[in-house]
């Protein structure tokens, strides 16, 4: 079974993701994108919980 | 008809035209950028408009003419192009002062087939800042106005091939789809707007190539499938060959639970008793992962701009506006299993819709489940792309749809209807929407293609009217 991740991310999260991939970016535009970050973040688990029961359901029927 | 009446018909009428000797090429391109010299300083369709090069291209289609030579049904047919779609020797900005300068060595494929086919580029459409944003102060051109009310920002991120067309200033656009981008502003501007099925066209974008297509707006489906069978090396379809009797899928659990506005769901459930009554069979359909299905889309398409620009966002940071900086942000922090997951929801969707089409020919569902731009900006719903609940499915699976002109809107603005088939059913998409294009505006169902009379009054006239009072009025 998946560990369900949390939903959204700290600003300091968003900004280590960004700086791994060699972005940095400004103050406001981090606390501008959380907002996005927690909608996109709600969404994938979402995705996720559906997934993972499709899985495990196609799983038991073999 | 003169030439500026014909940018206003269609592509069949203009072609017979020229065909014909009642008008040049030159005489339709002169007239083209007559009116988007009128228009376009307050409407906004256009970033870069190419008078010199479209007028001497024009010149040469006619030079051909004379000659004998005719390449097809878009010979000397002015076409506007999206401004993300790369156009040789012509600025493509994707209106990002990032790319305000660029110009492209190389045709999109698309662009390059249009040429082939004797189209002439008129110019290059506003959109939304790399087709996944929403309008900033930062933008080269300010967002595109709908001629249908110039009260309302037209909806992205094709607006301005939208608007190019539906005001007479072009006679067919391309625009892209990655969610609905090219059906939501053909149903908002009374078009016909086809997203292909994916591959259908050659792309070459990007990794945002596995949701978005270039798609095709034009004032009606027969001209849809003249473009859509020049870009896609495709026949046009025989109209005589239509469907006389189709099943239609109604997803009726997801419209009773879906918030659609009444307008939109109102104007739905007349044009289903209209297609009845034309000789459509309804029979209702469920679609339990659909809302999933636009989830991962825009999940999706998060995480592939983001892969599409990183470089942009790393090198251009200051010069890309704050809105789609963030939006090609966001993807940042999603990671290789969200992709996955959502691929596989998009498994399941397809799955659902498959069964469907065992027993229907068609799906049909609203495009929008609202009507104006401001209503699908509302804060904590564009996020989530929720006004595009039923057109981001089908780029997350890759099939066909269609947004079709109907007889209804809201506030002045048009609605469409929306038709889904299996992929590289794109003929029948197109012969349906011939075939009931009068039922849909409230005439007669003719057994042959739509008359032209069935046009309604130039748009930019209609935008002078006051807005109706109420709404969800029909057109007239």
């Amino acid at each position: 079974m998946a560990k369900e991740p949390p939903i959204g991310l700290t600003a300091e999260q968003v900004r280590t993701l960004l700086e791994a991939r060699g972005m940095e970016v400004e103050d406001d535009d981090l606390h501008a994108l959380l907002p996005l970050v927690r909608d996109v973040r709600e969404q994938a688990v979402t995705l996720m919980r559906v997934a993972t029961e499709s899985r495990s359901q196609e799983g038991s029927s073999r | 008809m003169n030439p500026s009446d014909l940018l206003l018909s269609d592509i069949k009428s203009a072609s017979r035209a020229l065909r014909g000797g009642d008008t040049s090429a030159a005489e339709l391109v002169s007239a083209a950028l007559e009116r988007i010299e009128c228009e376009d300083p307050e409407l906004h369709a256009f970033v870069t408009v190419d008078h010199e090069g479209a007028m001497a291209t024009a010149r040469r289609a006619d030079d051909e003419l004379r000659r004998g030579h005719l390449r097809g049904p878009l010979h000397g047919i002015p076409i506007a192009i999206k401004d993300n779609l790369p156009t040789a020797g012509l600025r493509t900005t994707y209106n990002s002062r990032a790319y305000a300068s660029w110009v492209p060595a190389q045709d999109n494929p698309a662009v390059a087939r249009l040429r082939d086919a004797g189209a002439i580029i008129i110019g290059k459409t506003n959109l939304n800042e790399f087709g996944w944003s929403r309008p900033s102060a930062s933008d080269l051109v300010p967002p595109p106005l709908n001629p249908w009310n110039r009260n309302h920002l037209a909806i992205g991120s094709s607006s301005g091939s939208g608007v190019a067309v539906t005001s007479g200033m072009a006679l067919a656009a391309l625009g892209t789809d990655g969610g609905g981008s090219t059906r939501l502003p053909a149903s908002q501007m009374h078009l016909v707007g086809l997203k292909p099925t994916r591959g259908a066209v050659p792309t070459a974008r990007g990794a945002v190539d596995e949701l978005s297509v270039v798609g095709v707006l034009t004032h009606t489906a027969e001209d849809a499938a003249i473009v859509f069978a020049a870009i896609a090396h495709r026949e046009i379809p025989t109209w005589e060959a239509g469907p006389r009797r189709v099943r239609l899928g109604v997803p009726t659990p997801q419209l009773e639970a879906l918030p659609v506005e009444l307008d939109v769901l109102s104007a739905y459930h007349e044009d289903l008793q209209a297609l009845a009554a034309a000789g459509a069979e309804i029979v209702e359909v469920d679609l339990p992962h659909l809302t999933h299905a636009r989830d991962a889309n825009f999940v999706l398409l998060a995480a592939l701009v983001h892969a599409d620009h990183s470089r942009d966002l790393r090198d251009h940071y200051a010069d890309i506006g704050v809105e789609a900086r963030l939006r090609h942000l966001v993807g940042a922090t999603l990671s290789l299993e969200d992709c996955g997951n959502a691929r596989h929801v998009g498994a399941l969707f397809e799955a659902d819709l498959a069964a469907i089409m065992d027993h229907c020919d068609l799906l049909v569902t609203p495009v929008s489940t609202v009507a104006t731009t401001a209503a699908a900006r509302r804060p904590g719903e564009h996020n989530r792309g929720l006004n595009a609940t039923f057109t981001s499915p089908l780029n997350l699976i890759g099939w066909p749809a269609i947004s079709v002109p109907t007889a209804h809107r809201s506030d002045g603005l048009p609605i469409g209807l929306h038709f889904v088939a299996r992929p590289n059913q794109e003929s029948l998409l197109l012969q349906f929407a011939v075939s009931v294009s009068g039922a849909l505006m409230g005439e007669q169902l003719g057994s042959g293609p739509a008359s032209q009379d069935s046009k309604d009054a130039a748009p930019i006239e209609g935008a002078s009217r006051p807005a109706a009072a109420g709404s969800g009025e029909r057109l007239q």
